[in-house]
């Protein structure tokens, strides 16, 4: 009678259960008041996938590359249309924290950082082809830019240079936020967790 | 009015993961004909769990360990969830998450419950502007929820949820956040409903006067239960209040002229013990 | 029924495909005037839809970045010889303002053309289309409480701004102090959230959202010729794209 099986699920597989539906928009929301935050307190970081975090925490890598998907496209279809380029970073995101999670690397201080370094690489990756794309490298944030600049200006090449840029942005950000979504999952009851495993 | 119901729990415990003690001890009662049921009991006395057993929500969505039997009429809540469910209108304990959070008014959110069973057009219009008037809502159709104060985000999710007119309600402290006019219409509404109405509240007044089944709970165990007037006649904690009716007639020492030492629990029995009293 | 604006007789689905079509367009072709003339056109568009305030809030932030992409590309694009501008000691290159120009002409146009979307159809318009359209409500339900949720999230935080302003957080402390205040305020509002999603999820199922009989509410709009519009678009878009693949090959 007791549903003990929610912790055997395959890692891959999805269901569009009640659960998943609205874990994504929630993570979605997370984001967004996230990034609106870090904005409001002037913190130099985005927190902007804290939410994407979370939903693939909670509901697995792909629940969290849907999460991370759809965060871009309404942003890009409501906010900032550039940011639906970035879907596949975020998707990426989503992937890459589900794994590592299901691995039990946000068990520990040392593994949570290892592993927002992991995903800061993967994050930067895939960001600077996109970024070379659109914005001939540069990453739009200015003390990124003005690094992107000096290096280029002294005959780096370019994809070295946007990479560096992208590269420090985003490993201060993913350290902060691997650590908060860590702690926030531990704070969490246990009756939210089963029910949002049941995700998968 | 006699009603035709069903309700059997036998050594029902339920035990949720990682809690060191049981939400719901042993739960046992068996009773046939009853109309509204008022539960009541502390914070953590086991109310919402039962609410979820009632509503089948537990152990299907719900985490949690199950054992015993039980049975509302004919269904198991567990075994025939679907069919159960179409019958069911259920008033979770956070209303205004329950609403969809998506409607653009107050009329698409009545009518979600008619869309999604596939009710005509027409009819849904109809249904919907008598819902919105059994709760005062007729002049917030065209409204936003958000734009709802809790009480009327709670009205609302009643409203919402007794749209399709089901044969079983129940309902998780369904008036915590109205305003007194508000609690006033509900409890109104609930006396004249077919259904066969689950509440739990801590509006022990209004209990008294509408229920005419009453289950107190404590710890996860069914302490006692009988008809209201019976039920605050036997209890002395002080940890629950007893309606005011009641202590006022404790106080005045006006005791009901039928057994010469209970006291009223609803202004019908107050009158009787106070011309009662007057007549000695 | 009120007569209907000329946006409004398109279905949103040919919508998007236009912005994907559009966009494509403008990384294909390589001249800038042709692409800013895009620009020009869709400027033109925009503004004819009204929303004024809304196209100025999107489309300053587009034109600050463009600005800064003339600034670094025009000063250091590693193809720069040909001088353009001297301001003081800073030398501007015209290979390296033609290329942020060009790319900035490509970032407008998709920026352009999401604006129309957006400005022109509501999520209600949307979610309706899409279930009329055979899409299974459980989907068309996610893609609308995502574009709910944003306002009601605002709604949520807006409410946290008050209380950090009247705590006088966010000027002058440290930044681990600052760091620190993520734990009051944001961390209760990230689980009480995903608290309301549970309840949520639960209601969803009582309220019989998945069940089969649900039938889709009618369209807001008739629109017109929406099939012949999806594939013509899908067409363009195809052809568009084997272009840019062919140019790429070319060089």
């Amino acid at each position: 009678m007791q549903n003990k099986s929610t912790s055997h699920h395959p890692l891959w597989k999805i269901t569009l259960s009640p659960a998943t539906i609205t874990l994504i928009p929630v993570a979605v929301g997370i984001n967004y008041v996230a990034k609106a935050f870090a904005e409001g307190l002037k913190l130099p970081v985005w927190l902007g996938s804290l939410g994407t975090f979370l939903a693939s925490m909670l509901g697995g890598p792909l629940a969290g590359a849907i999460s991370g998907f759809t965060n871009n496209i309404i942003y890009s279809l409501t906010l900032s249309p550039m940011s639906g380029v970035y879907s596949i970073t975020s998707i990426a995101i989503g992937l890459t924290v589900g794994l590592l999670f299901a691995r039990g690397w946000f068990k520990t201080k040392k593994c949570i950082l290892l592993a927002a370094l992991v995903i800061a690489v993967i994050s930067a990756v895939i960001s600077t082809p996109l970024n070379i794309i659109f914005y001939g490298g540069q990453t739009g944030i200015v003390w990124g830019d003005t690094v992107f600049a000096l290096l280029v200006g002294h005959h780096f090449p370019v994809w070295v240079a946007s990479f560096l840029d992208e590269f420090m942005l985003d490993i201060l950000d993913k350290i902060v936020v691997a650590y908060l979504a860590a702690f926030i999952y531990h704070q969490l009851p246990q009756r939210l967790i089963s029910f949002f495993k049941k995700v998968r | 009015m006699a009603f035709n119901s069903k309700i059997v729990f036998s050594h029902v415990s339920v035990s949720y993961p990682a809690a060191s003690q049981p939400a719901l001890k042993d739960f046992s009662i068996r009773l046939t004909n009853k109309h509204i049921i008022g539960i009541i009991g502390n914070s953590r006395a086991g109310k919402t769990t039962l609410c979820h057993l009632l509503a089948g929500t537990l152990p299907k969505m719900v985490d949690g360990e199950v054992s015993g039997h039980y049975q509302i009429n004919q269904w198991s809540p567990q075994q025939d969830w679907g069919v159960y469910n179409h019958q069911t209108g259920v008033v979770l304990q956070d209303a205004s998450s329950q609403l969809t959070s998506f409607t653009e008014t107050v009329a698409d959110e009545l009518a979600f419950n008619l869309i999604n069973r596939g009710i005509q057009s027409q009819q849904i219009k109809k249904k919907v502007r008598r819902v919105a008037q059994l709760f005062g809502l007729t002049n917030q159709l065209t409204l936003s929820p958000a734009a709802l104060s809790g009480g009327q985000k709670q009205r609302l999710a009643i409203a919402s949820v007794i749209v399709t007119d089901p044969a079983i309600l129940i309902m998780d402290d369904p008036t915590s956040q109205m305003d007194p006019r508000g609690r006033q219409i509900f409890f109104h509404w609930l006396q004249q409903t077919t259904a066969l109405v689950f509440i739990t509240s801590y509006e022990v007044d209004a209990l008294a006067e509408v229920a005419d089944e009453l289950w107190l709970m404590d710890k996860g165990q069914l302490v006692d239960h009988g008809t209201p007037f019976a039920v605050f006649n036997r209890f002395t904690s002080p940890r629950i209040k007893h309606p005011v009716c009641w202590q006022l007639a404790k106080k005045m020492g006006w005791v009901l002229p039928t057994d010469g030492q209970s006291y009223p629990v609803n202004y019908q029995q107050l009158e009787e013990a106070f011309h009662a009293a007057q007549d000695s | 029924m009120t007569t209907l604006t000329w946006f409004q007789r398109f279905d949103p689905v040919t919508k998007l495909l236009l912005i994907l079509c559009l966009g494509l367009a403008s990384f294909v072709i390589p001249t800038l005037t042709i692409n800013w003339l895009l620009v020009f056109i869709l400027f033109l568009l925009a503004i004819s839809i009204g929303k004024l305030s809304s196209l100025v809030k999107i489309l300053s932030f587009s034109l600050f970045f463009i600005a800064t992409m003339i600034i670094v590309q025009g000063l250091v694009n590693p193809g720069n010889h040909t001088l353009l501008w001297r301001i003081e000691i800073l030398n501007f290159y015209k290979e390296g303002v033609n290329y942020a120009l060009l790319l900035g002409s490509r970032l407008l146009t998709i920026v352009l053309t999401t604006f129309f979307f957006i400005a022109t159809t509501s999520v209600t318009e949307n979610a309706r289309y899409l279930e009329s359209q055979g899409i299974a409500f459980k989907k068309v339900y996610m893609f609308i409480s995502v574009c709910y949720i944003l306002p009601q999230m605002m709604a949520n935080l807006h409410q946290i701004k008050l209380a950090q302003r009247a705590r006088g957080i966010g000027q002058q402390k440290s930044w681990l102090y600052r760091f620190k205040m993520l734990f009051p305020i944001l961390v209760p509002l990230v689980v009480k959230t995903l608290d309301q999603a549970m309840t949520r999820a639960i209601a969803l199922q009582l309220r019989e959202y998945d069940n089969p009989q649900r039938q889709p509410q009618p369209l807001i709009h008739h629109y017109l010729l929406a099939r012949f519009n999806h594939y013509l678009l899908s067409i363009l878009i195809i052809m568009l794209g084997g272009m840019k693949v062919w140019l790429l090959i070319q060089k």
